[in-house]
């Protein structure tokens, strides 16, 4: 008969070891599989541990009956994508900061070490605890001085989706990337459970072109946009089952609202930082605005494959830096302009005459050094032309539970593809469709001309 | 009888003969100026030299070739060249014994039986003959003093010349860059048309970069009118004429000796070689032996010698020496003597304040040479290579369309003024040198290292990337004048003597993480 002490101090071990495990893979690749389901020492209840893509989830001890976590504050060097990296502020290494994954009751400790040059706090967000407890720097607690190591220690007494931040010098911590996901799990676990678990930090920054370090003295021109800090291409997609039931949790500590928009898909907002709505009060969406300061659950099935672009719809945020100054190169015809121009400075092409789409298709330009493309990304079928908040919702058939391996491109089916139907482009106007027949009084469209007028037996309104 | 003033001839003879050459001295001027490195002169428009000027003019003019033509050419310095003839005279008339005086005289009376009475008789100066080797020496040195001063003269000019040759050159490059500027703004003025035309800028922006390109217009045609002005310099120091052959100069001038003289080494060649400073020793020296023979003369006045003879009323003969003596009573020169003085004083005092001019002389023409030459450098190696970083940088963010063409063509604009700047150092560094060799009274011994920094062809300045094809023909009618469209580019020669040194910028380096607990 196995004591139940025997079996905590057993799964007390087996955590431990599962800990150890994941202290191990804490810097591991953001895209390599997660540790398997974790197992809650409360009870035995299966949460699907929660996801961060291109980041981790922080590792912790058991210290008497509290779970001890240990956040670093340091500046590092921090890689946007391929091409791009940036002196920024984060802890243990990354921005976002690892997320700190617990369950509602749970008494936490998390240590701080400052090795800014500066002093700082963690203020945790959303997170109901002692007022001593809540880190606003001169308010509740005087700051952790450059070097020294304070703890905050609080039980969880709610479930939902937190964030942690500074309260210190907040508007250039936060600015230079400091910021992580609290993820409180219910004790009693969720009556509609999810199959993924997904975190994604909202973050946006003045890395101006050309330059190493964000600036954080800019409030409303930025330069990037990055889910769980990164922009898209480097962006992890985001691969479900087909059928599997999913939440993907948004925090907004960027200075801008951000509507997240998924395609193909309908979801529920289940959530925000004042933890989980009741059913009532779920709401339907595809696209949900995250306003600054602001969380949001969303859950939905993924019942339809394929490759899904999930984005903030703000246009400017799926791209990288551009200018906000240029004078509009739309439709100007140089002529014989370019190519005096062109003798003047050798190499020189005018773009954007047509449209911006030539910029993500140009290879071998040279942009400022560190400095990303606006547009990026290739696709199967030509280039994606986004930048920024974009990913990509990978919904494919017979993908195993925790595996959050890119699955490659999907193969639409026959038949279920846009296809072409004309190269010419007068073809429209012989075939007598409307939309380009010219009526007399220029071409407007009127309600119930709509493709009627010619075909064969129906009659003139 | 015996005369006795028979036996005087052949020493009168002798003494008159102080003579110059028959060049009136011109070949110790060629001599003077030659070995100070001046060119060839022609006193003289014959066809000769008509025919090495024309072989001179069909080629492109350098420096020296400049010189040439005009030593040969231009008449200014025949004007020069007449005083020696003028001095010569001088020199002739101090050499020449005054003449003997020959008198003679008839007397009448009513005397039946009387003889006309019938004086006669010769005198001669003599002092004059005392004192003829002294003046002899003396018209004889201010010949020489003479002969130096026509030859610094004419070094003067050929510095002239030169400095008149580079300015042109200069002025020229100048008007050039001007007109790569105008037409640089002139394209983005035409290119923000374009974008009013489509109805993305508004019409004060555009008549902004319209303004800018006219300013830049009106520039360019100051600089041609400037170097239009400086050509006609150039043509009158040829001696050349309204219908003159035109002569063509290389569009650039060349780069700065690798290696200048020491200002010391300068300075003592200075010294010793000015011609006029020669002249003014040669000057002081005559007047010193002027004055020793003043003071020996002092008290000689005149003294004339001469035979008197008569035959009297009743014909009787008589003949006799005759001596005429200035007695110094009331006085012993004195006046000769200060004047000598006061004149050897003078041209000691001239030499002294000559030697000093010299000196400040080429000082500060090497210093404003030098000055040019170290700006030069710094445009060479330091200034124009950071604009082209900026240029280069600009490209970078205009092909991530995070800036526009317009800061692009406005960067490379920027470029052709910081090439501006260039081109005066190194006109300026030019005709200072020839103030400096004009100071030095003598071609510079660094001379020998003209042309020795060449560059390779094939490193054109970013400036000739702005030319036309095949309109690289060097100029035969001055300055270019812009044409009103602004289009067109001035031809660039393809032999570029120049290079820039293109340091590349170094990266800064990558960022050193203070990294944090891992």
């Amino acid at each position: 008969m196995i004591s139940r002490r025997t079996l905590i101090g057993g799964l007390t071990a087996l955590t431990g070891a599962a800990a150890s495990g994941l202290m191990k893979t804490a810097h591991a690749d953001a895209n390599a599989t997660p540790a398997s389901p974790g197992i809650d020492d409360r009870g035995g209840r299966p949460w699907v541990p929660v996801w961060t893509p291109n980041g981790r989830t922080l590792p912790y001890k058991r210290v008497g009956g509290v779970k001890e976590f240990h956040l670093t504050a340091a500046e590092f060097e921090h890689e946007f994508a391929p091409g791009c990296k940036a002196l920024c502020w984060g802890y243990n290494g990354s921005t976002p900061g690892p997320t700190i994954e617990a369950v509602e009751g749970d008494r936490v400790r998390i240590l701080v070490t400052n090795h800014l040059r500066e002093h700082t706090t963690v203020h945790w967000h959303g997170i109901l605890l002692p007022n001593g407890m809540d880190g606003v720097g001169g308010l509740t607690q005087p700051q952790i001085k450059p070097g020294e190591t304070w703890a905050y220690e609080f039980t969880l007494r709610q479930a939902g989706t937190h964030m942690y931040h500074p309260h210190a010098d907040e508007m250039v911590q936060m600015a230079m990337g400091m910021m992580g996901m609290f993820i409180i799990h219910p004790k009693n676990g969720y009556e509609v459970p999810v199959d993924r678990d997904i975190t994604i930090m909202l973050m946006n920054w003045a890395l101006h072109p050309g330059t190493r370090r964000p600036d954080p003295s800019v409030m409303t021109d930025f330069d990037l946009w990055t889910l769980n800090g990164k922009v898209y291409p480097a962006t992890a997609p985001i691969p479900v089952g087909l059928g599997e039931r999913v939440r993907v949790r948004f925090g907004n500590l960027s200075m801008w609202n951000h509507p997240m928009h998924l395609h193909g898909h309908r979801y529920w907002v289940t959530g925000s930082d004042g933890d989980r709505w009741p059913r009532s009060a779920w709401k339907p969406e595809t696209t949900e605005i995250v306003a600054v300061g602001q969380c949001r659950d969303i859950e939905f099935v993924a019942d339809n494959p394929g490759d899904w672009a999930f984005h903030c719809h703000m246009a400017h945020h799926t791209m990288n830096a551009m200018s906000h100054t240029l004078p509009n190169p739309i439709g100007v015809d140089a002529g014989a302009v370019e190519k005096d121009l062109n003798t003047l400075l050798p190499g020189t092409m005018l773009m954007g005459r047509n449209g911006m789409a030539d910029m993500s298709a140009m290879r071998g330009v040279q942009g400022p050094p560190n400095t990303l493309p606006m547009m990026m990304g290739k696709g199967p079928y030509g280039s994606i032309e986004m930048g920024g908040m974009f990913t990509v919702l990978k919904v494919r058939d017979g993908l195993k539970p925790g595996d959050y391996a890119d699955p490659g491109w999907y193969h639409q089916p026959p038949g279920t593809q846009a296809r072409r139907v004309a190269f010419d482009p007068r073809w429209a106007v012989s075939s007598g469709m409307a939309g380009t027949q010219m009526s007399d009084d220029g071409g407007l469209a009127h309600p119930g001309d709509a493709g009627m007028q010619d075909m064969p037996g129906m009659s003139h309104p | 009888m015996k005369h006795p003033f028979m036996g005087l001839m052949p020493v009168l003879l002798l003494a008159g003969c102080a003579s110059i050459p028959a060049d009136h001295g011109f070949s110790r001027v060629q001599h003077d100026t030659q070995t100070r490195g001046a060119p060839a002169i022609a006193t003289a428009a014959d066809a000769q030299t008509r025919d090495q000027v024309d072989a001179l003019l069909s080629r492109p003019l350098s420096a020296d070739s400049a010189t040439m033509i005009a030593l040969l050419n231009n008449p200014d310095l025949r004007i020069t060249y007449a005083r020696l003839g003028l001095s010569g005279a001088e020199v002739l008339r101090a050499g020449r014994l005054s003449n003997p005086a020959l008198s003679a005289g008839l007397g009448f009376t009513g005397a039946v039986g009387a003889v006309t009475r019938l004086t006669y008789g010769l005198a001669q100066d003599f002092a004059s003959l005392l004192l003829l080797p002294s003046r002899t020496r003396y018209a004889k040195a201010q010949f020489a003093r003479t002969q130096m001063q026509v030859s610094a003269a004419v070094l003067r000019k050929a510095a002239e010349v030169q400095g008149d040759y580079f300015a042109y050159v200069g002025a020229r490059e100048l008007a050039a860059m001007q007109q790569q500027i105008a037409a640089a703004l002139d394209t983005r003025a035409r290119l923000a048309q374009r974008y009013y035309q489509a109805g993305n800028i508004s019409a004060l922006e555009l008549y902004l970069q319209q303004s800018q390109a006219m300013q830049a217009q009106l520039d360019a045609l100051r600089a041609n009118a400037a170097a239009t002005q400086a050509r006609i310099v150039v043509n009158r120091d040829l001696g050349l004429g309204a219908d003159a052959p035109q002569w063509t100069a290389p569009r650039r001038l060349p780069l700065p000796v690798s290696r200048e003289d020491d200002l010391a080494t300068l300075q003592q060649l200075a010294q010793r070689r000015r011609l006029d400073l020669q002249a003014a020793d040669t000057d002081v020296t005559a007047l010193e032996h002027f004055l020793d023979a003043t003071r020996t003369y002092r008290l000689l006045g005149g003294l004339t010698v001469g035979v008197d003879g008569e035959r009297g009323t009743d014909g009787v003969h008589s003949f006799g020496p005759t001596l005429a003596l200035e007695l110094p009573i009331f006085n012993q020169g004195q006046s000769r003597v200060l004047s000598a003085q006061s004149l050897l004083a003078l041209a000691r005092a001239q030499r002294a304040s000559l030697k000093l001019d010299i000196a400040n002389d080429v000082h500060s023409a090497y210093a404003r040479m030098d000055a040019a030459r170290h700006l030069a450098d710094v445009y060479r190696r330091r200034y124009l290579p950071l604009r082209e970083a900026v240029l280069n940088s600009t490209q970078q963010e205009v092909n991530y369309m995070l800036k526009s063409p317009f800061d692009l063509i406005l960067a490379r604009e920027q470029e052709f003024d910081a090439y501006r700047g260039d081109v005066e150092a190194v006109r300026d560094y030019w005709t200072a040198r020839a103030d400096l060799s004009r100071a030095v009274g003598t071609r510079l011994p660094s001379d020998a290292r003209i042309g020795d920094r060449t560059l390779p062809d094939e490193a054109p300045l970013p400036a000739d990337i702005g030319r036309l094809k095949g309109r690289d023909k060097t100029d035969t009618q001055g300055p270019m004048s812009p044409s009103p469209s602004m289009k067109a580019m001035p031809g660039m020669s393809g032999d570029d003597p120049r290079q820039m040194d293109m340091q590349h910028m170094d990266m800064p380096a990558a960022p050193a993480s203070t990294g944090g607990a891992r």
